[in-house]
């Protein structure tokens, strides 16, 4: 396992990684550069990457067991148990041709939503909250489905990411939308 | 001024707002963006983009970074009185690499700061898990 924090500090992510005990590689990405280059719009969100870093099982939100699955309506069962097929025989998730069409791929505006994000994170680290705010407003109408950024930025400005109105207002726009990022079976 | 640009990373360079534009030194352009002004157009590695309108781009000999973003088709976004800007890939590109299933490289600092470079673990099967404390 590799697991990337989509968080602001290493404190943010500290509880949780020594609760767990993990014995794998925890980093964390600030900045969402790694987020960026995988395409990944909300959390949690796994990969599978073989070998040869080629991406087997392409972004898709997944969890660890089922303890929050009315909220989410994802089993692990089916993941997990595919997924000890993979490790220990080897057997491929998918075809290439179905990695591929379960591919997510960005649009421009999601990209510039990133940039706006990105703007928007160093000017809240540098104190100036309004001017972030603005950024990550925009950021928001650009990609309202971007989890990294609409839900990261409630918690980045203080609100809480479970029941403010503008979480309630995400989610349900982003369950019209067809839940995104939610990409296979 | 003190100014923020960030593409794949975060860097600081001292440049210069000119109205609603931000500027920076043509020679902090490579360090700043990885990109480099040469007579054939802008460059990155092996990558040229020809430069039609190098008036826009070139202010007394600074570079405008809207302008930079706007020659390279890269989404760009430039907060000239905060003196901070971020330019990202554009989404084809993005999207070719994601269809073609390779995984991007990347470095990210671990718990304690120090850089974990995920190519380390090329030759083992990873199950890589984004998550958040949100």
């Amino acid at each position: 396992m590799f697991a990337i924090a989509v968080d602001e500090s290493a404190d943010h992510a500290r509880p949780w990684v020594e609760e767990g005990k993990c014995t794998f590689p925890v980093v964390y990405d600030r900045d969402r550069v790694a987020v960026e280059a995988l395409g990944i719009i909300n959390v949690p969100t796994v990969l599978w990457i073989d070998e040869h870093n080629r991406i087997v099982r392409p972004q898709d939100a997944q969890f660890p067991n089922d303890n929050l699955i009315a909220f989410h309506g994802r089993a692990s069962e089916g993941h997990l148990d595919a997924l000890r097929r993979w490790v220990r025989d080897g057997e491929a998730p998918l075809t290439s041709d179905e990695a591929r069409a379960g591919a997510r791929l960005p649009s421009d505006d999601e990209q510039l939503a990133r940039a706006h994000f990105r703007v928007g994170v160093q000017l809240l680290r540098a104190d100036k909250r309004e001017a972030a705010l603005a950024h990550f407003e925009t950021a928001g109408e650009l990609s309202p489905i971007d989890w990294t950024i609409r839900r990261a930025a409630i918690a980045l400005r203080g609100d809480d990411p479970f029941f403010s109105p503008e979480f309630i207002e995400m989610f349900q726009g982003w369950q019209e939308a067809g839940r995104p990022g939610y990409n296979l079976a | 001024m003190r100014t923020v640009v960030v593409t794949d990373a975060v860097r600081e360079v001292d440049g210069r707002v000119d109205g609603d534009r931000l500027l920076i030194p043509s020679d902090a352009l490579a360090g700043a963006t990885g990109w480099e002004l040469k007579p054939q157009g802008l460059c990155r590695g092996d990558v040229c983009v020809p430069v039609g309108d190098t008036d826009g781009l070139l202010v007394d000999g600074m570079i405008d970074l809207a302008s930079l973003g706007a020659a390279l088709h890269w989404p760009t976004v430039v907060d000239a009185p905060e003196g901070v800007a971020a330019m990202t890939e554009p989404a084809a590109d993005r999207a070719a690499v994601l269809a073609a299933l390779e995984a991007p490289d990347f470095t990210l600092p671990d718990l304690d700061g120090n850089p974990v470079t995920f190519s380390t673990f090329t030759g083992k099967k990873k199950l890589l898990v984004a998550w958040a404390s949100w």
